[in-house]
């Protein structure tokens, strides 16, 4: 029935779309329009906005059905909704697995221990997963550095795994290529590169923490000599420190000085720990106010 | 001129609103007896299977328990369906070669499920747990009637909110020992009521609060 009535108004559309998107291409990010307010100073979009809340539309645009038309088919719907439920039982499959996943209880969330990078520091964490996919990221309580804590960051670090822009596949210009095509290309230019010294090439990543994956690249740095190299960190440093960092023994202290802990691969540690110095103070506190609550 | 209304008018607009009343109770109670019938529950209708699995012949004729394939009943909300693998377990060595097992073979082989009929399906509102129901000892065969005898599954009851409520409300009336939770052909040794009422008790079933909405809607 609704599908009969159509179109709302019979003028031709007036709004200038065309001369919006007209007026925003070629511009990205910030360039669109810095306020709201910058953008509705145009005459296109105030003509817009009229058009999309426009005062008294329906009888300016001369509506083909009235008002008790209107309600006839609404109580009409009203009356027939019902009638979705009356739906017989709908047949459903199971599809069980060809090879089952190992301590996988369908239903049931698996708990991986894993790391996630901090600044090149690895944070001990424990994912849940939902047959087979990753939810949500707890600190895992078995690795020093986390104690099981996270921070923000960290129990953000699962939305990256669903990032859209994340290319899922190998790309080349918008076009799905396989890894032996980037292999064979690859060789290709680091063959050219290697003439000039690799003049060339470039080496981008985030603070390098991992041994094997330092001396995979250090490999690449001793055959082209004319490379350069840089870190995507705000820092700029490229090898993070590696060795013994002593934890210090925060349980003691009763008054401690905040600073920023923003770089300190031991943060959580350190909150955790600290935490459970001040622990016995408060539970007396905690213990004698249950008791004054506690009915007689 | 013709009077617009007859004197019979009066019957007429009499008639038309109890007409109206006894239409609308007529098409409550057809409804409601509709909802009962085997034809809305499907109770006792076999559903026919990618691969004619027969219960008879796993259950009674090898024995079989019902662990074996729906191995994750006392773990989950899920009772859990065979893998590929669990069927191929035996049928690599067994039958190698039937013409009914060619589907699962075929699944072996291109590592495509098998997509299986559901014969038991509650609405999405209902939270249904089968690890309670059994660690709680509600046997297989209370709900689902004599597997051990079905060549192909049917459904034995008809899975509605007021059979639910049947248990809900006298637990006792259906519980069995722990140990004969996966029996077929069940009898307790001693009266039910006895019996019955010592497990509830033994079990801790909370009988407080089964029959709350929010027990089974969640």
């Amino acid at each position: 029935m609704l599908f009969e009535i159509g179109r709302l108004t019979d003028e031709p559309e007036r709004v200038d779309l065309r001369a919006i998107r007209e007026k925003l291409r070629g511009k990205r990010g910030q360039e669109f329009w810095r306020s709201l307010e910058e953008l509705s100073e145009t005459p296109e979009f105030r003509r817009f906005l009229e058009e999309e809340f426009p005062a008294n539309a329906a009888e300016r645009d001369g509506l083909r059905f009235d008002r008790r038309q209107f309600l006839k088919l609404m109580g009409a719907s009203l009356a027939l909704a019902g009638l979705t439920g009356c739906d017989p039982i709908r047949a459903e499959k199971i599809v069980p697995a060809v090879k089952p996943v190992e301590e996988l209880l369908p239903g049931r969330p698996i708990y991986y221990a894993t790391a996630v990078l901090r600044e090149g520091y690895g944070l001990g964490v424990l994912v849940e997963s939902h047959e087979g996919r990753p939810t949500k990221i707890e600190g895992n309580p078995d690795h020093p550095a986390s104690l099981g804590a996270t921070d923000a960051i960290a129990q953000a670090e699962v939305l990256n795994l669903y990032d859209p822009d994340r290319s899922q596949v190998v790309m080349n210009r918008g076009v799905v290529r396989t890894w032996a095509t980037l292999r064979t290309r690859l060789q290709e230019v680091m063959a050219a590169q290697s003439a000039g010294g690799g003049a060339g090439v470039r080496i981008l990543t985030g603070a390098v923490t991992s041994p094997t994956f330092r001396k995979q690249i250090e490999a690449i740095l001793d055959k082209y000599p004319q490379r350069s190299m840089g870190a995507l960190r705000a820092g700029g440093r490229l090898w993070a420190a590696v060795g013994c960092r002593a934890p210090l023994r925060l349980g003691r202290a009763h008054l401690l000085s905040a600073r920023s802990s923003a770089g300190d691969p031991l943060a959580r540690r350190r909150f955790s720990v600290h935490g459970a110095g001040r622990r016995p103070l408060c539970a007396g506190v905690c213990r004698r106010a249950a008791r004054r609550r506690r009915p007689p | 001129m013709r009077p617009l209304f007859q004197p019979r008018a009066n019957t007429i607009a009499k008639a038309s609103i109890v007409g109206t009343a006894v239409l609308i109770l007529l098409t409550v109670v057809v409804l409601i007896f509709v909802n009962r019938t085997s034809w809305a529950t499907k109770v006792g209708i076999a559903r026919q299977q990618p691969v004619p699995f027969s219960h008879k012949h796993h259950v009674a004729g090898l024995g079989i328990d019902c662990r074996y394939c729906h191995s994750q009943v006392e773990q989950t909300a899920f009772a859990g369906m065979p893998s590929t693998k669990t069927c191929m377990t035996c049928h690599s060595q067994v039958w190698t070669f039937a013409e009914l097992l060619a589907p699962v073979r075929e699944s072996w082989a291109t590592e495509r499920p098998l997509q299986w009929e559901r014969v038991h399906n509650l609405g999405d509102y209902v939270y249904f747990d089968h690890s309670i129901h059994v660690n709680k000892g509600i046997g297989c065969e209370t709900c689902h009637g004599r597997v051990d005898e079905m060549p192909l599954v049917w459904k034995e009851k008809p899975l509605q909110m007021g059979w639910c409520l049947d248990c809900h409300r006298q637990p006792e009336k259906y519980i069995r020992p722990r140990e004969e939770v996966f029996t077929m052909g069940y009898v307790p040794e001693e009266p039910q009521e006895v019996l019955g009422r010592r497990l509830v008790q033994e079990y801790n079933v909370q009988t407080y609060n089964l029959e709350d909405c929010s027990t089974c809607h969640r």
